[in-house]
């Protein structure tokens, strides 16, 4: 059972020392992004903490069994980035913390991890891509904190399905340095074909929302629009951008939608995708903090 | 191609090129259109024709507005 989801936004950035205006206009037409948000004042582990420091008053409970701190922007490779952040807040030196990296479907990979403990998920991306100025705009950086408990009694349900494809790495990864590297259209193609095409058809039949990946809006639309879902769309990509494993939490955040059936789809680079059917019986605790 | 539909097409190829209108003797920019005019361009003919643009290599051997509008002929 997702308990709460808290999100955090950074700084907004300032999009006026863009000079070329009208490759800004397509950018904001074709992306539908037009707010990027960022923490540049200090590491990964820093945003994480400030963030929390916010935040910590709306959680639930602090007895977590597991810590699952999802990140493609870690500080470093070793020691890991949750055993710091979980003696840091104060949690049960006895808890499983662990790292988990993943892209895109992160978030919903987490809830898989999560399984029947009581777990404080905590996702954070701050992808920098510059092949130019303006592309770079498409990510925004986030951290949100996912509480999820786990109740034989609930009557909550849930479908996963799963897929990826490690040969196609290539067309969307990052390097240990930080530089990303994307193949727009191919991973256009693999989002709008290949997912669609995995996303189970009675699965869109029966939810109330649809909440994919909020990767851009062409991206979204033409998904949404080939499995038959246009109408029960969820977005926040033009207010928060393309936050990565975040997009998925902080648009069932934004849109504060109550007990329903809630189709989720991540995807990413892998290539891999996580198709999430969840049914809420209960409004999820949401909270959205901009810093 | 449908008289509509071709002017749709190139209304998205004016937008991009950011000129009131084009013809079909129009050149598109050399070596080829950048990526963020390419996923515009095939979200247009998707959406216009309701087929998978599958190949990166076609859009970028465009060079003309033509070249475009013959490709929308041929999957008709």
């Amino acid at each position: 059972v997702i308990e709460s989801i808290l999100g955090v936004i950074p700084q907004h950035l300032d999009r006026s020392y863009i000079e070329d205006r009208s490759k800004l206009e397509q950018f904001e037409r074709v992306t539908g992004i037009k707010h990027t948000w960022r923490f540049n004042n200090g590491s990964t582990m820093d945003f994480v903490k400030l963030s929390f420091e916010r935040i910590k008053e709306s959680l639930q409970w602090q007895d977590y069994r597991s810590v699952v701190f999802i990140t493609q922007s870690p500080d470093r490779l070793s020691p890991n980035m949750a055993i710091e952040f979980a003696t840091w807040a104060g949690f049960n030196k006895e808890c499983i913390a662990y790292d988990v990296n993943r892209a895109c479907d992160g978030w919903l990979l987490g809830l898989q991890i999560a399984g029947h403990s009581p777990t404080l998920i905590v996702s954070v991306d701050r992808l920098r891509y510059r092949p130019n100025p303006i592309e770079g705009l498409i990510f925004s950086d986030s951290v949100v904190f996912t509480e999820w408990s786990y109740d034989v009694d609930e009557t909550f349900a849930v479908k996963v399905k799963n897929t990826h494809d490690g040969s196609r790495a290539h067309l969307l990864s990052a390097g240990l340095d930080g530089r990303m590297f994307m193949d727009g259209q191919s991973v256009f193609e693999f989002a709008t074909q290949e997912v669609a095409k995995q996303i189970p058809q009675e699965w869109v039949k029966d939810c109330d929302y649809f909440v994919p990946h909020q990767a851009n809006l062409s991206m979204i639309k033409t998904l949404s629009k080939r499995i038959g879902a246009a109408e029960k769309t969820l977005y926040s990509i033009e207010q928060l951008g393309n936050t990565s494993m975040n997009s998925i939490p902080l648009t069932l955040a934004y849109n504060k939608i109550g007990p329903s059936k809630v189709l989720m789809c991540g995807f990413g680079a892998g290539l891999s995708s996580i198709c999430y059917f969840l049914r809420m019986t209960e409004p999820i605790k949401t909270r959205l903090e901009y810093l | 191609v449908r008289k509509e539909q071709a002017l749709e097409i190139m209304a998205t190829l004016a937008r991009i090129l950011e000129r009131e209108n084009v013809t079909p003797e129009t050149l598109l920019p050399k070596p080829h259109l950048d990526s963020l005019s390419r996923v515009e361009l095939s979200a247009s003919i998707e959406d216009v024709f309701g087929i998978e643009m599958n190949d990166d290599a076609l859009l970028k051997s465009f060079k003309s507005v033509g070249d475009v509008l013959t490709y929308c002929e041929s999957i008709q």
